[in-house]
């Protein structure tokens, strides 16, 4: 199995949407920078203009395109909308390894995430990020158990030093194309503004 | 985590129905720093969409009693000499509500379980059971292609948050009401029906030419002027021979969203469909994927994506006043400085204004087929305009799960009327269209009335302090853009209203 990121202007097999969710602050906006742009910024103020970000991968030698959402600070107040999560195929749910709490606060993510995911089958994963830093308060075996508990990936990651999180985004990638019925689209919608419009069979066919 | 609101923001809007949504959004997507509060755990008030368990608790939030608001202590303690306080409204905005499962939903069907072994369960377990799979418009309406909802989603970029599917089907009574029919969108759809004659379909045609050239100088055009203030059916009958059924396809359909027309009104509402006919597809109309209700949520993620702050399921307390204007909120026991407040009706302190009082009349039934079979699963409109009295602007809108309102092989049916007479039609409009022997089980049905109409500001309202409208009878959603957009350059004239981005590369 091959995982690139290379664009070679193939047409992609499929577009997946992948959520990142978790506590304010565990470093969600930063696990998607690294892994799209391959940059950090240490200095990261809190998430302002963040939306979505849209990159390919190439997956035994199928072009995969991700579309990869970040929370745009609404997780702040506990008020996701569940708009954001429809139509999800994957989701990664980031704690914190330094903040017990950001770890103990996943149980409120999962509840949510099985609340609105509309694919019953999406695949989760929980990220425990920031393994670089001192002072850890959650060790690897209680994320394990977690992830055990939940029949979730799980995989130790940093940002900052970039361990663990191409790792994380192929792994969840793989587990969702190995997942029949997931992928594929059943209820074909469209999007606006992009070339859906077609001009003819209006009136004005003079 | 810090759970704190800021001390000062530009504007803080109550509120999280669809016109306080686009408010928040064109705010902050402007550069000024947005608070935005409602009371509900949920987005969207009355312009939300549920599954079945959040629309009970919708409806037993509904059916409080309404309690008095008291200023406690440490309400008191936030405000200064110079200062005073109003609480926020709890205004009611849904009436009437009545929900049953009806007896069919009794009926025992044979069901395949997880083995494949045949069980036999009621309808309404089945549906119980999917409770998830729902999604029910409070506010159901749909967007014109080249309306002004569309371009404003299009430009702001707000598009990308959601799906769309077209409306397929339109549909109006024929033959003497005994029949539904589907009524052609195009000229090829025109030309291959068999619900018109040869003839008809000639007349049509001139006529829906006659509408193009109207639309772009009707100051010149003849025969129609004298008719303008008179009823369409007259002109329609009169200059271009269209009567009967044929008629109705028109003035009930194709002009749907202008009801009960006169010529000029009927005329605009012809053009505004024919503009919209074959952009993205022969329907003039969408449907978001999922329903209304995602259309507020996604210009609320617009707004948080721009800086915009959010907590729902809040206290919203009140507002601090100086020298008559607003100076400041309380919320969750905190003051939050503001130079702005914009509400939605419910907040509205009786002070400052009510609603004028219109109700629009809803039913949504949970039904086990379409209202008119075809081989696939389609999106209708059904204009009750001739079962119906035409100020009303009575219809049925039919989806299921296609457009991910309903589990597979169950329809959402959504009636929607304006209230006249102090009289619910829509009830003798829905016996007429489900109490036949081959029409479709109804198997849930919910009944409310919800407030419309516009606020009428007193006195002593501030001049920095603004609501804006609950949804309208109005099919479509231009009413609800041009209600934002004008409060947004009434308070900041200098500011574009959602402007388009930036291009960006990916």
């Amino acid at each position: 199995m091959t995982l690139t990121n290379d664009d070679d202007g193939e047409k992609p097999i499929t577009t997946l949407k992948i959520l990142i969710i978790g506590e304010s602050g565990v470093g969600k906006s930063s696990l998607m920078l690294r892994f799209v742009d391959d940059t950090f910024d240490p200095e990261q103020a809190a998430t302002i203009g963040v939306d979505f970000r849209v990159t390919s991968m190439l997956v035994d030698g199928n072009r995969v395109k991700l579309a990869i959402w970040d929370t745009a600070g609404q997780e702040r107040f506990r008020t996701l909308t569940p708009s954001y999560y429809r139509g999800a195929q994957g989701v990664i749910c980031v704690y914190d390894v330094t903040s017990r709490s950001s770890f103990e606060k996943l149980e409120h993510w999962f509840s949510e995430v099985d609340t609105y995911t509309t694919k019953g089958d999406a695949v989760k994963m929980v990220v425990a990020n920031k393994i670089d830093m001192a002072g850890r308060e959650v060790s690897r075996e209680e994320g394990i158990k977690f992830a055990k508990r939940h029949r979730t990936l799980f995989i130790e990651a940093s940002a900052k030093t970039k361990e663990g999180v191409q790792c994380a985004f192929e792994e969840l990638i793989e587990k969702i194309l190995q997942t029949p019925g997931l992928w594929e689209n059943d209820r074909p919608a469209f999007r606006l503004g992009q070339n859906t419009a077609r001009q003819d069979d209006g009136y004005c066919g003079c | 985590m810090d759970d704190s609101l800021p001390d000062h923001v530009d504007v803080v809007i109550v509120g999280t129905g669809l016109p306080e949504a686009i408010l928040a959004a064109a705010c902050s997507r402007s550069g000024l720093s947005v608070l935005h509060l409602d009371r509900n755990p949920f987005y969207g008030e009355n312009w939300a969409s549920f599954n079945l368990n959040t629309l009970d608790e919708w409806i037993g939030e509904n059916k409080k009693e309404l309690s008095e608001t008291t200023v406690s202590e440490s309400i008191k303690e936030k405000i200064q000499a110079d200062e005073s306080y109003i609480s926020f409204g709890d205004n009611r905005q849904i009436f009437d509500l009545e929900k049953q499962w009806t007896e069919d939903s009794a009926t025992e069907k044979v069901v395949k379980n997880k083995d494949g072994e045949e069980t036999t369960s009621t309808y309404r377990a089945i549906i119980e059971k999917e409770w998830r799979r729902f999604s029910i418009d409070i506010t159901p309406k749909i967007l014109l292609s080249r309306g002004t909802m569309v371009q404003t989603l299009c430009d702001s970029e707000v598009s990308k948050y959601a799906e769309f599917k077209c409306v397929n089907r339109l549909l109006c009574f024929c033959d003497g009401d005994k029949k539904i029919c589907r009524v052609p969108y195009n000229r090829s759809e025109i030309f291959e029906t068999d619900q018109l004659s040869f003839v008809d379909k000639r007349r049509i045609m001139k006529f829906m030419q006659f509408c193009l050239e109207w639309s772009k100088n009707q100051d010149e055009m003849k025969d129609w002027k004298e008719f303008a203030d008179k009823s369409f059916s007259e002109f329609l009958a009169t200059v271009h021979n269209l009567e009967g059924s044929t008629q109705r396809f028109i003035t009930d359909a194709i002009a749907i969203l202008e009801p009960n027309p006169t010529t000029l009104t009927g005329l605009q509402a012809v053009c505004r469909f024919i503009d919209s006919v074959g952009v993205f597809g022969p329907s003039p109309f969408l449907y978001p994927l999922y329903g209304c209700g995602e259309l507020p949520q996604c210009f609320c993620r617009l707004c948080a994506v721009f800086g915009g702050l959010y907590a729902l399921h809040l206290q919203v307390d009140g507002i601090i006043l100086k020298e008559n204007k607003v100076v400041a909120v309380v919320a969750g026991g905190q003051r939050v400085n503001c130079d702005h407040i914009i509400t939605s009706p419910r907040y509205a302190p009786k002070k400052f204004g009510t609603l004028s009082g219109e109700l629009v009349d809803r039913a949504i039934l949970v039904t086990d087929d379409t209202i008119l079979k075809e081989e696939k699963e389609q999106i209708s409109i059904l204009s009750l305009a001739s079962i119906s009295p035409p100020q009303c602007a009575a219809r049925l809108f039919e989806a299921g799960y296609e457009s991910c309102l309903a589990p597979r092989g169950y329809y959402l049916s959504q009636l929607t009327g304006a209230r006249r007479d102090d009289k619910n039609y829509l009830k003798e409009v829905e016996e007429k269209l489900y109490d036949s022997e081959d029409s479709p089980r109804v198997l849930m049905r919910l009944r409310f009335a919800s407030a419309a109409g516009s606020f009428q500001y007193s006195e002593e309202s501030p001049t920095n302090f603004a609501v804006l409208p609950p949804p309208n009878v109005k099919l479509d959603y231009s009413d609800v853009i041009i209600s934002s957009r004008e409060l947004f350059t009434k308070f900041w004239p200098d500011r574009d209203f959602l402007p388009r981005g930036l291009p960006t590369v990916e």
